[in-house]
């Protein structure tokens, strides 16, 4: 420990001349420095810290040590080690805070350790407040954090003086910036803590601001600053929303993208909201010359279609309904496959083509890029699909209910043809007495709509399109409305609240189509409708998850789709307008997928060709910086530790070398001629007198400034040459001998 | 074990002086060799010398030994406890035939002055020395007066005896370039100082042997001695380490790196080099920072002491080489 010139002031001078002294010394303030101290504000961002986190009764006590260095006058000098001791404290009460509130707390203790973050920060804290020297110390270590610590102590003893250098960074300031930092970790008014936080930083810098410009502008800026902040955070906020609100959709998609064959839960009879992602679950390209985007044609079709079946042949391909899977049995909301039995499909000729049904006409084909995990391997197919080509997998199944499910994952691209007339969910199997079941919970409410509509003795066409336009006022919506308690929910949506989403409409549809005496079925899927310009493909989300009613009409399973063709519109309009900003990273990372893939047809040449310059530009560039480094290490050596070294070219460096290797190594605290006096007699004595009389040169070529003439430098040379090849001689002889 | 002389440049006529004033003491003072090299190191740079030890070392004979073999004046004021300032620099005294004041030299003007047992002065009269010390000269009643040149202060104290002595100033304690102890000498030269004092003490038979020319010459020639800008950074890196050194509560000044520079350059002139070498440093760097260093109280626990404390730093610093 040592003794600053303040200290012995302090032993002898007024109590108050030092008090102001050595507060100014704490501060690193100037004599100019107006304003308010460091200390004090630690105060007064402890207390708005104890207010925030409603930790008063830790902040008080702190408070009250803070301004106790006004009444004691006693100052401890503080060394280095004391500072790392305090530091060490410091590591431990935080240590033991996160212990501890990870026992209490569980999983939501991160935002306790940041309210707690000031008391681990209090042994520093009292150490600057309570200390000498510290500004001095910090000054030594903000110099050169990096120094080793022999040289940080060699070099300390010319820079340290604890009254000329104060580091401009004093840990009140680290501790003030805590408290802000721990008071922000709450969750009370943040229109409070904003305004709060503002003011303490203002009375922070207004004592710094810079003392050529006027306090007006000083001001301006500062508002300007507070009022940016303050609109950025209110940005931040909503943006946190948004990304909480697709991460929650994500996460949600995340199970709904998976299909289960065998049954599907809908929606329907929950409360709420329907969060769908805008992730973009696979992209489809017609392999015909389709595309272009036929969305005006579909618009003017769509209305037609609507109110009738919509037949898989329709020209304009797109929208086109992708199916997954379709279940016959109802009950509780949830649409089972009754005697779901899986086959193997047989491969076909090809590798990879498998061949759905052995029909004739198959005119249209369309190319997936889809990831076969997202949908748990079940394959979302056109209606009358007959084959599947350039699928690489092992085996795939399909069941009587038009599901076909292979044994895959990663992303692939394949092609599918579908026709009009054949297809594996065209002609699956006939319908049974499960088509036509209506559950008895429902069949009030369907009995009741089917005798609004009057369908007594017309023909199954004309059944199922009345039954279609029935649906025409009946509203799409996804807040999932709070059904009746004693009513079914497909009763509640037809008689009650006429408006929901898909799921309602596909249920409801085939229920009255069952009611009526049509075979009818429940089909999952998706539709692709949305063009991407950009990528010159359909896009298919999983908000464009869709479901319907198949119908058994004229022997065969038709699509009637009763939900309101604007449904995606409505459920476009929920989405941000940065979608397109997601949508084209998605089709990056889409391109990539393809560079890599193919990458990985590349040969190992070629590969060897692109990585061996790229690792041997980086192992130059890696020489270059270690190089470079150790130029600045021993620049800053010369520059700053050993200013002028002369000399340092002379022979005699061999010679030491040399005997370094023999074992007579000199330590560095050792002169020459300490070194010299030690290993003299074991040098041969026929050579001691030509050593003593190198070593004077050298002494004379290291440290006398008016160095060698011409002569003896070349004397010096030529002598330590002939010293080192007598010894090696000698030391061979020695060798011989022994 | 130095080298051979003939390597170094031709300051002959230096080091010549040195080695008649060095053999002329060693006539008196037996088996103090090193005591008397650096005794004659801090008379030939201008520094003054406090010598530290037990009674009956030789202190004083080793003093009055340098100031016999020189021809020049040689004071000397017995510390006491009411000694005064104006003891020592002198005082002006009404001269009733003139009619007018006039100044009495005090012991001060004088070539070398032997100031024995000075810390059985009080702290105001040894404050008397500090101007002198310092910078050759004295205030008195407002008059600047130079004292001569050369002028050296060989202080003596005890560093037993505790009662009725006060410990010098700090300010004070700098402006010696030197502070060593004599120490015990070996049996033998015991043996040999015993013969010599059979008849007479021997400082009785020394005479001068340099005049004080030649001292103005050594002096001039110790100036010429030269110093490489890297062997002064070994100074201060020397000098800084002590303070930063633990235990240590005030560290060695500026002049001490000055005093450490000037001595080692005498040192240089002795053993008969143009130049100096990190081993000059070496040799004398205890003897000239020890005393300026304040310890802290506690030091004394754990047995550190200032020559403890420069010594380690010697043996931590890397030598340049």
């Amino acid at each position: 420990m040592k003794v600053s010139a303040q200290k012995r002031v302090s032993k002898l001078d007024v109590s108050k001349q030092i008090s102001g002294q050595i507060s100014g010394q704490s501060l690193g303030q100037n004599a100019l420095g107006s304003g308010i101290e460091d200390a004090s504000l630690c105060s007064l961002a402890v207390a708005l810290w104890g207010w925030q986190t409603g930790l008063l009764f830790v902040a008080v006590p702190i408070i009250a040590i803070l301004e106790a260095r006004r009444f004691v006058q006693q100052r401890w000098e503080i060394s280095l080690s004391d500072l790392k001791e305090a530091a060490k404290l410091s590591g431990a009460i935080l240590a033991i805070l996160f212990v501890v509130l990870v026992t209490v707390e569980k999983s939501v203790f991160i935002y306790s350790l940041f309210q707690w973050l000031p008391v681990a920060a209090l042994p520093l804290l009292l150490a600057q407040t309570y200390g000498l020297g510290v500004q001095a110390l910090l000054a030594d270590w903000f110099a050169n954090p990096y120094l080793p610590r022999q040289d940080r102590s060699r070099q300390a003893g010319s820079r340290r003086d604890p009254r000329s250098k104060q580091s401009p960074i004093t840990l009140h300031h680290v501790f003030f910036g805590l408290c802000l930092m721990a008071a922000s970790a709450t969750k009370s008014d943040h229109f409070f803590f904003y305004g709060a936080a503002s003011a303490l930083i203002a009375v922070f810098l207004w004592s710094r601001r810079p003392k050529r410009s006027t306090p007006i502008l000083w001001l301006l800026l500062f508002l300007l600053s507070t009022g940016l902040g303050f609109a950025g955070h209110l940005q931040i906020a909503r943006f946190q929303r948004q990304i909480e609100a697709q991460v929650l959709a994500m996460i949600g998609t995340m199970s709904s993208g998976i299909v289960d064959p065998d049954s599907s839960a809908t929606q329907m009879g929950s409360v709420g909201r329907l969060k769908l992602s805008n992730a973009i679950a696979f992209r489809v390209a017609p392999t015909e010359a389709l595309s272009r985007p036929a969305s005006d044609s579909s618009s003017s079709d769509s209305s037609a279609a609507r109110a009738s079946v919509v037949n898989a042949a329709d020209p304009s391909m797109f929208p086109l309904l992708l199916q997954q899977a379709s279940y016959n049995q109802y009950q509780l909301s949830t649409w089972r496959a009754e005697n779901s039995l899986f086959e193997d499909v047989p491969p076909g000729e090809e590798d990879g083509e498998w061949v759905l049904s052995a029909s004739g006409e198959q005119d249209r084909s369309i190319v997936f890029s889809a990831d076969l995990e997202w949908g748990d391997g079940v394959l979302s197919l056109p209606r009358g699909t007959s084959a599947i080509r350039h699928l690489p997998v092992e085996e795939m199944q399909h069941n009587q209910y038009g599901v076909v499910q292979v044994d895959a994952t990663g992303t692939v691209d394949y092609e599918i043809q579908f026709g009009p007339s054949e297809g594996i969910n065209l002609s699956e199997t006939r319908p049974n007495r499960t088509d036509l079941q209506v559950p008895n919970a429902d069949r009030a409410a369907i009995e009741t709509t089917l005798a609004k509509l009057d369908i007594a003795g017309k023909s199954e066409r004309e059944k199922a399109s009345r039954i279609a336009a029935y649906f025409q006022d009946f509203q799409y919506t996804l807040d999932l409305l709070r059904p009746s308690p004693d009513t079914a929910p497909v009763s509640d949506f037809l008689l009650n609240t006429q408006a929901g989403h898909c799921e309602y409409f596909a249920s409801a549809t085939a229920l009255l189509l069952r009611g009526a005496g049509i075979p009818a079925r429940y089909a999952v899927g998706f539709l692709a409708h949305e063009f991407s310009p950009l990528e010159g493909r359909y896009l298919v989300r999983s908000r464009d998850a869709h479901a319907w009613a198949l119908a058994y009409i004229e022997g065969e399973w038709q699509v009637l789709d009763t939900t309101p063709p604007d449904w995606p519109a409505q459920e476009e309009a929920m989405t941000s307008s940065f979608q397109s900003v997601s949508d084209f990273f998605s089709f990056l990372g889409f391109q990539a997928f393809y560079r890599i893939r193919q990458l990985g047809e590349l040969g190992l040449r070629e590969i060897l060709m692109i990585v061996i310059p790229l690792f041997c530009y980086l192992l130059w560039r890696s020489i270059q910086a270690f190089q470079g480094q150790r130029q600045r290490a021993i620049d800053v050596d010369e520059a700053g530790l050993r200013p002028v070294q002369s000399g340092l070219d002379s022979e005699f460096y061999q010679i030491e070398q040399m005997l370094d290797e023999r074992g007579w190594s000199r330590r560095p605290v050792e002169s020459l001629l300490q070194w010299r006096d030690r290993i003299y007699l074991s040098l041969p004595a026929s050579q001691q007198a030509t050593f003593t009389e190198i070593l004077g040169l050298h002494y004379r070529y290291r440290f006398d400034p008016c160095s060698l003439d011409p002569t003896e430098r070349q004397r010096l040379k030529n002598l330590s040459q002939q010293w080192m090849t007598f010894y090696l001689a000698n030391e061979q002889i020695q060798a011989g001998a022994d | 074990m130095a080298l051979p002389t003939s390597l170094a440049s031709s300051t002959t006529s230096g080091q010549e002086i040195y080695q008649r004033l060095s053999d002329n003491i060693q006539q008196v003072v037996r088996g103090q060799a090193s005591a008397v090299r650096k005794l004659l190191a801090a008379f030939a740079c201008g520094g003054h010398v406090l010598l530290e030890d037990h009674p009956g070392t030789g202190k004083t004979t080793l003093a009055k030994a340098l100031a016999f073999s020189v021809d020049v004046s040689f004071k000397r004021i017995q510390f006491t406890p009411d000694l005064l300032p104006s003891d020592i620099l002198g005082v002006s005294i009404l001269d009733p035939e003139k009619r007018s004041f006039r100044f009495h030299e005090g012991p001060i003007f004088a070539n070398i002055v032997l100031a024995d047992e000075i810390n059985r002065a009080s702290p105001r009269t040894q404050s008397a020395l500090l101007e002198a010390m310092a910078e050759s000269q004295v205030s008195i009643d407002g008059v600047l007066n130079q004292l001569r040149d050369p002028f050296f202060v060989v202080a003596t104290q005890n560093p037993i005896e505790a009662r009725g002595t006060y410990p010098l100033p700090e300010a004070q304690m700098d402006r010696f370039a030197l502070q060593f102890r004599l120490g015990y000498i070996s049996p033998d030269n015991e043996v040999e100082l015993l013969a010599d004092q059979m008849v007479a003490h021997p400082i009785e038979k020394v005479r001068p042997c340099v005049a004080i020319e030649d001292i103005l010459i050594l002096k001039q020639q110790v100036k010429q001695i030269r110093v490489s800008p890297e062997l002064k950074r070994y100074v201060v890196d020397i000098v800084g380490a002590t303070r930063v050194a633990e235990d240590v509560q005030l560290g060695a000044s500026p002049r001490g790196s000055i005093a450490l520079m000037k001595i080692a350059q005498a040192i240089a002139l002795f053993d008969g080099y143009g130049f100096v070498t990190p081993d000059h440093i070496q040799e004398v760097a205890v003897s000239v920072l020890a005393h300026r260093l304040v310890m802290e109280p506690q030091a004394r626990f754990s047995s550190k002491t200032a020559e403890s404390v420069v010594s380690d730093v010697l043996k931590t610093l890397p030598v340049p080489a």
